[in-house]
């Protein structure tokens, strides 16, 4: 009897003890990222502009955290959360996965929950940019960290085949002329050109050659149901894979999507010229200097002089979970919104060599003079502002989009591995996607 | 001392207050886990009326002509095998009246999952076919038991157990954990393999066997189908004798030999993916592997390992041997240090030399351990190698244009979990692959019990 009694004392001191905590409860969110590696500084600047946020708004309290370093995975770790009703409020979510996401139902698209003020600071954005993450009119998430491919090349083996370093090839031709100079000189390297096989360049070249990867407008207006891996524009890519291959100037490691392989082998110097992320600017600069290559960095060659309509944009944005009490939604897309505004998207452009995706963002780091110093990020940068944003450079979405550029890539690769005629290559792949695509369409329905 | 019952009271209690505070730590510790998974089952329970009405509405609403063949064949199997399995024991026509209901209503099991959709008018033969084999394999799943309990051992001559409820107490935790994390997710896999289904998308459309049917037609599946038997063939047939040469060489008497072994094993503590990880720095192309890098050096060549199907599938089938060597020398050279040196003396005595020593005694003596190690490396192989694939080639490089006719190193393992985890990829068809699979490797170690352990010797 005591002993109860004296429970009862003690439960009630605890709960007075703790009702004052009760009656201003926090708002506490959740955001997922990919930047969770050991060294890896970009979640520390997401983590101090989330503390900055914090600051300033005391009510509110954010949990950022990395499950994955993978953007699949953890695009797969949050949903399955979400199956469980514990999804993060905020998820950083590639490209690639964009239609999958807005069929999956999970998200909130930020045009209908980001306030009329906040939605006109977007007008800032990058045309191309902004017209990726737009699917039907509507704009779903906010882009956050932008990237693009850039052309790498060794300026010290330039001068050996007797061609001008400072005016690196431009087009697909170019390319060949350079890597036939490249090659006839007393030392050649090992191959001329490498880059990693992968379904991320094709998709550029299409782009710039203002082709579609995919019907329905890019899968814009409507769910897209068929791929073009047939068109005219595309059997110019393969074409130039297979004459790259045939000439003996292309190589890669092996392994599809292996940037870090087919960076590895450029420093090494075993080739001329590569090709890789914006994302990788720092990197092949830092190991430059260690491997002494003098580095040239240039634009995405394009197929030809025709080919004029600029690059579509890589990386991710944020998107918003449903799920959330309005005030946990509330938050979210105001810490979004805060996370990407023009003073934090420079931060973030010079901590990691992200694209800046604000107009606003690029004349200020433009005034102070960072570009000057920065030569590679300017390439990238002034490439994708000349990108006319059209549903070209917008991008193809697609629900099964993995499967597909997994198609792209194998077709590819029968190309250069396999002796397959680009026609063939690409028509088989066309058919592959094409089926993947109807039974996508067929379970997900409307 | 160390017999005296004080002494034992004493010990029996140190581990009883042990167990029961280990007990209480998880229970603390995992508090909030244990509310869920209470609260899951409890939500389980609690639906099971509603299941039970949803069930029966369900046989209200189900046309007789699409019932009744799964009633006669679960009634034929019941009949049929009950007397065929009792045969000996004359069973009474009772006996036989009761395997036929038995296996008539146990055959609704799976038929009712797949809503007995495989007896509609218009189905395709494949997919009827289909379903007259899993309505008798459902039909087996009580018969089974039936069988037992008439063969049972007479009370008399049985163990047993004095106290059921202790019996049932300490059963508790080992059939919780396999229901809830073998048997739900399995019943789970089968309803997901009926199917179609986008990975992570919650939509889904029942498809009876559609999933399995299209995979059966499918040349990327077939391809996988071969890729993966051939593999295995060469990977269990590598690992077993070179893993048997090398045990006989560490099992030499010579100084230092426990470091040689030690050194041999250690390749198996490597999980496979970095196993994959240390070949792809071997064969990468392009100079950046060391392989290629010497042969360039070396002779001015390179060869293109990940690049040409075969030599890719090589590459694959070197990666997991390393692998599991380890594992089967361990194994070996266990089974080595058991065979009686008394017999070899003996032969040598008789005037056997070393190979007729060897084939003739140590060979035949060691076949319980080849036996094990057969079935865990077919499983290996099966299972194990995903990890290695995925490092060194994904699957690739493709056969065929586009890969039309899959890629030269996409087993079955590695082209299941890209089907079931790549975003929006069809995981109700990774579900039906999932089922194959575990039928294969099942079909496979009943296939050697049966065949292959007969001819194994084990001793006394």
């Amino acid at each position: 009897m005591k002993l109860s009694r004296f429970f009862l004392a003690f439960a009630a001191l605890c709960a007075v003890a703790i009702s004052p905590l009760h009656a201003q409860e926090p708002v506490t969110i959740s955001m997922v990222h990919i930047f969770g590696a050991e060294n890896d500084d970009r979640g520390g600047l997401i983590q101090a502009v989330a503390d900055e946020f914090m600051l300033a708004n005391p009510g509110i309290v954010i949990e950022l955290s990395s499950p994955s370093t993978d953007y699949i995975e953890l695009f797969n770790g949050a949903l399955l959360a979400a199956d469980q009703g514990q999804a993060p409020t905020i998820i950083q979510v590639e490209e690639g996965l964009t239609q999958l996401a807005v069929d999956s139902g999970f998200f909130l698209p930020i045009g209908d929950v980001a306030s009329e003020e906040q939605l006109a600071s977007l007008d800032d954005l990058l045309p191309v940019v902004r017209d990726y993450y737009s699917i039907g009119g509507t704009l779903y998430s906010v882009p956050f960290n932008a990237s693009n491919p850039l052309m790498f090349y060794n300026k010290a083996l330039f001068n050996a085949a007797g061609l001008d370093p400072e005016t690196p090839p431009t087009t697909f031709d170019e390319i060949l002329a350079a890597c036939a100079a490249i090659m006839a000189a007393p030392e050649p390297p090992s191959a001329c050109m490498n880059f990693p096989i992968t379904a991320w360049f094709p998709e550029q070249w299409i782009a710039m050659q203002n082709a579609l990867i995919a019907d329905n407008d890019n899968g814009r207006t409507a769910r897209a149901t068929a791929v073009n891996f047939d068109s005219p524009e595309m059997l110019r890519i393969g074409e130039w894979y297979k004459a790259m291959d045939d000439a003996g100037y292309l190589t890669y490691s092996g392994t599809p999507n292996d940037y870090q392989g087919e960076g590895i082998s450029f420093l090494s110097k075993t080739t001329a010229i590569t090709i890789n992320s914006t994302a990788g600017v720092a990197l092949f600069q830092r190991f430059s200097k260690i491997q002494g290559i003098d580095l040239g960095i240039a634009p995405l060659p394009t197929p030809g002089a025709d080919a004029i309509n600029g690059v579509t944009v890589g990386g991710a944005s944020l998107w918003v979970t449903a799920g959330g009490t309005p005030e946990q939604t509330q938050a979210a897309v105001d810490f979004i919104f805060f996370l990407t505004n023009t003073e934090h998207d420079m931060a973030w452009h010079q901590g990691t060599g992200y694209i800046p995706t604000r107009i606003s963002s690029i004349d200020a780091l433009t005034a102070s003079g960072w570009f000057d110093e920065n030569p590679g990020f300017a390439i990238a940068v002034a490439q994708l502002q000349t990108s006319a944003g059209n549903v070209a450079n917008a991008g193809a979405v697609m629900g099964p989009s993995a499967e597909v550029r997994g198609i792209l890539v194998e077709a590819l690769q029968s190309i250069v591995d396999g002796g397959e005629t680009p026609a063939d290559a690409l028509a088989a792949g066309k058919q592959r996607a094409d089926a993947i695509l109807a039974d996508y369409n067929a379970v997900v329905g409307e | 001392m160390e017999d005296s019952p004080r002494f034992e009271r004493l010990w029996t209690r140190t581990v009883l207050v042990g167990v029961i505070v280990l007990s209480a730590y998880l229970l603390i510790t995992e508090w909030d886990g244990f509310v869920r998974l209470g609260a899951w089952l409890w939500a389980g329970l609690s639906a099971a009326p509603e299941s039970l009405s949803k069930i029966a509405a369900y046989y209200a609403g189900l046309p007789f002509a699409q019932l009744l063949p799964s009633l006669l064949i679960g009634l034929a199997v019941g009949i049929g095998l009950t007397w065929r399995v009792m045969r000996e024991a004359r069973p009474s026509l009772t006996t036989l009246i009761v395997g036929g209901l038995i296996g008539a209503f146990s055959a609704q099991i799976l038929s009712a999952t797949l809503q007995h959709c495989t007896y509609l008018p218009e189905v395709a033969a494949a997919e009827m076919i289909g379903g007259w084999v899993i309505t008798a394999l459902s039909a087996m799943m009580f018969l089974v038991p039936y069988w037992a309990y008439l063969k049972r051992a007479p009370v008399s001559q049985a163990g047993y157990f004095r106290q059921r409820g202790l019996a049932y107490a300490f059963l508790t935790p080992t059939l919780l954990s396999l229901f809830v994390f073998l048997y739900y997710p399995s019943v789970q896999t089968i309803l997901l393999s009926l199917n179609a289904r986008r990975f992570p998308i919650r939509t889904e459309k029942f498809v009876c066997l559609g999933n399995y049917v299209s995979l059966a037609e499918d040349a990327i599946y077939q391809s996988s189908f071969v890729t993966t038997v051939l593999i295995t063939l060469a990977i269990v047939t590598l690992s077993l004798a070179i893993a048997l040469g090398v045990a006989v060489l560490a099992s030499q008497k010579v100084r230092g030999a426990s470091i040689y072994r030690t050194f041999l094993i250690w390749p198996f503590a490597l999980s496979p993916v970095v196993t994959g990880v240390i070949f792809l720095a071997l064969f990468r192309d392009g100079q950046a592997g060391l392989i290629n890098y010497m042969l360039t050096s070396g002779f001015g060549a390179e060869v293109s390992w990940l690049r040409t199907p075969d030599l890719a599938r090589w590459v694959i089938i070197i990666a997991s041997v390393w692998n599991i060597l380890g594992f089967n020398i361990l194994f070996y050279i266990a089974g080595l240090q058991g065979v009686p040196p008394e017999l070899l003396e003996a032969a040598a005595i008789d005037g056997a030399n070393k190979p007729q020593r060897f084939f003739s005694i140590t060979f035949p003596l060691l076949s319980p351990y080849t036996f094990f190690l057969l079935i865990t490396n077919v499983t290996y192989s099966f299972y194990g190698i995903y990890g290695v694939v995925d490092a060194l080639t994904s699957g690739g490089p493709p056969v065929g244009p586009a890969g039309i006719f899959g890629g030269a190193t996409n087993v079955l393992i590695f082209k299941l979990y890209e089907d079931a985890f790549t975003p929006g990829a069809p995981i109700g068809s990774a579900a039906a692959q999932a089922i194959i699979l575990f039928i294969c490797i099942a079909g496979l170690t009943l296939f050697q019990f049966r065949f292959v352990e007969s001819r194994v010797t084990y001793a006394e």
